[in-house]
C-alpha cells in the first residue's frame, strides 16, 4: 500500500509534457484462467471491466476500474456423507467476483499510436460463492483486497483520433479465501481486450 | 459521439447477455436426495422385522390444503402414465423387502412405519413441527422428531419417513428414526422416472437400513 502510495506521488508531480490524451475510458472483456481448483477450475470468458484513466505526463497515468467476472465448475453427482445422513447431487459452483481498483501506469513509448505499458491495480474485491444444485442454490459472500500487475498496449487508430484499442495480461491475486469451507485466496491470469476511447 | 456511445452499450449488452447461471435443463437433470437419521436409534433397524405403509396414497401438504384432503393418488396423476403414486409406494416396499423387512397390516402390529409426503410449496416449513399438518390422514402415528432441520422451503419434495413403533416410549411417542428427502418435483423433466430413481438413491445411501 505504501509502495503504491508513492507511486501515486511520483505521478503527481511529475511534470507535465507531452502524453496519449487527457483521459480515457475503457471497456474490456476479460477471459480469466485460475490458478486453483478449490471451487472453480475452468477458464471463464465471462468477465468486464470498466474504467477511467487519466493520462498525467507522457509516461505516466492513474485511474480507476471496475470489474465483474463470473467463473463455473461442474462437480458430478455424488454422495456426501453428512453428520446423520448423506447427500447425493451433482452441484455447479459460481463465483462471482466484483472488484474496485485504483491503477497506476507506466507507459513505455512517449509517442506514436501504439503504446505499450505496465500497470499495477490494488483495490477491493467482493465475492459471492455460490452452489447450485437441483432448484436450490446455498450462497456466501467474501470481501477482501486484490491486487493485479498488468502488461498491456494501448493502440490509437488515429492521430488525434479519439477510438483506440487496448489488450493486456495481468495476473490477479485476491485474499478472499473462506476458511470454513476450506475455499484459498483465489488468482487467475487473465487477459483483457477491449476498447478505449481517448479524450484529448 | 453517439457512434462512440452505441459502440459502449452494444459491448456492455454483448456481455451481459453471457450465462450467469446453470441452465435450468442441466440443474434439473437429477433430483437431489437427503437422507438423515436418528443416531440412537440405529442400531434398531436390525431389530426390526415388519412394516406398515399406505397402499396408495401419499400424504400432501401444501399451503391452504384443507387437511382432510391432504393426500394423493393416482387419480391426482393422471397425466403421468403408469400412475405416479402407486409406484413410489410399490418402489419403497421393494427396497425394504431387500433389507429383510415385510409388510404387515396395522393391526399385525408391526415394527415401524413408513410414511410418505409430497411437501408443496411448503414455504412455512422452517422447522421440523410440519407433521400437525397432516391433520388426520397421519393421526394414527403421531411420532415426535429427534431431526432439527430447515429445509425445502418453496419447493416440492418428496419425503419418505421411517417412524420406530416398535421402541415407542408412551402413549403417542413415536420416534422418527429415519428420513429421505427428494426434490425438486417441480423442475423435473420426468417425473416419475427421477422420483423412482432417486427413492433407489434414498436407499442406496443408508445402507444401516437393514434386518441383517
Amino acid at each position: 500500500m505504501r509502495a503504491l502510495a508513492i507511486t501515486f506521488l511520483v505521478l503527481i508531480v511529475a511534470s507535465a509534457q507531452a502524453q496519449i490524451a487527457e483521459s480515457g475510458f475503457h471497456i474490456n472483456w476479460t477471459i480469466s484462467k485460475p490458478s486453483y481448483t478449490d471451487f472453480v477450475s475452468k477458464t471463464s470468458t465471462r468477465g468486464v471491466r470498466f474504467g477511467f484513466t487519466k493520462f498525467i505526463n507522457e509516461k505516466f497515468g492513474a485511474g480507476i476500474e471496475g470489474g465483474f467476472n463470473v467463473l463455473d465448475d461442474y462437480v458430478p453427482r455424488q454422495t456426501y456423507q453428512l453428520e446423520n445422513g448423506a447427500i447425493t447431487t451433482d452441484i455447479f459452483n459460481y463465483m462471482y467476483n466484483y472488484t474496485l481498483m485504483a491503477n497506476g501506469q507506466y507507459y513505455f513509448k512517449k509517442s506514436g499510436l501504439f503504446v505499450p505499458y505496465a500497470a499495477l491495480h490494488a483495490g477491493i474485491i467482493f465475492t459471492e460463492y455460490t452452489q447450485f444444485y437441483n432448484a436450490y442454490s446455498s450462497s456466501n459472500n467474501k470481501t477482501g483486497a486484490v491486487v493485479r500487475p498488468e502488461l498491456g498496449v494501448l493502440y490509437r487508430i488515429q492521430t488525434y483520433g479519439s477510438f483506440g484499442l487496448k489488450a493486456a495480461i495481468g495476473y490477479e491475486y485476491a485474499t478472499n479465501k473462506m476458511e470454513e469451507y476450506d475455499i484459498k485466496n483465489f488468482n487467475a491470469l487473465n487477459v483483457q481486450v477491449g476498447i478505449v476511447l481517448f479524450n484529448n | 459521439m453517439k457512434s462512440k456511445i452505441l459502440y459502449f452499450v452494444s459491448f456492455a449488452l454483448l456481455l451481459g447477455a453471457c450465462e450467469l447461471q446453470p441452465q435450468s435443463g442441466e440443474l434439473a437433470r437429477d433430483m437431489v436426495v437427503q437422507t438423515q437419521y436418528d443416531e440412537p436409534s440405529l442400531e434398531h433397524f436390525s431389530t426390526y422385522a415388519t412394516f406398515t405403509i399406505w397402499e396408495d396414497t401419499v400424504g400432501w401438504v401444501k399451503r391452504g390444503v384443507d387437511p382432510d384432503d391432504a393426500y394423493l393418488t393416482d387419480s391426482d396423476f393422471t397425466g403421468i402414465p403408469g400412475g405416479y403414486v402407486k409406484p413410489i409406494i410399490s418402489l419403497v416396499k421393494e427396497n425394504l423387502s431387500a433389507r429383510g423387512y415385510n409388510k404387515a397390516a396395522e393391526e399385525e402390529d408391526p415394527d415401524f412405519a413408513v410414511n410418505i409426503v409430497v411437501l408443496e410449496d411448503f414455504s412455512f416449513f422452517q422447522t421440523v413441527n410440519y407433521y400437525p399438518y397432516y391433520g388426520s390422514y397421519y393421526g394414527y402415528y403421531n411420532y415426535y422428531l429427534p431431526v432439527v432441520n430447515t429445509y425445502y422451503s418453496q419447493f416440492a419434495s418428496l419425503v419418505i419417513e421411517i417412524v420406530d413403533i416398535k421402541h415407542a416410549t408412551g402413549n403417542n411417542d413415536y420416534k422418527l428414526v429415519w428420513r429421505a428427502f427428494i426434490g425438486d418435483l417441480y423442475t423435473t423433466f420426468d417425473l416419475r422416472t427421477k422420483t423412482l430413481e432417486a427413492i433407489d438413491q434414498a436407499f442406496d445411501q443408508s445402507p444401516y437400513i437393514s434386518k441383517d
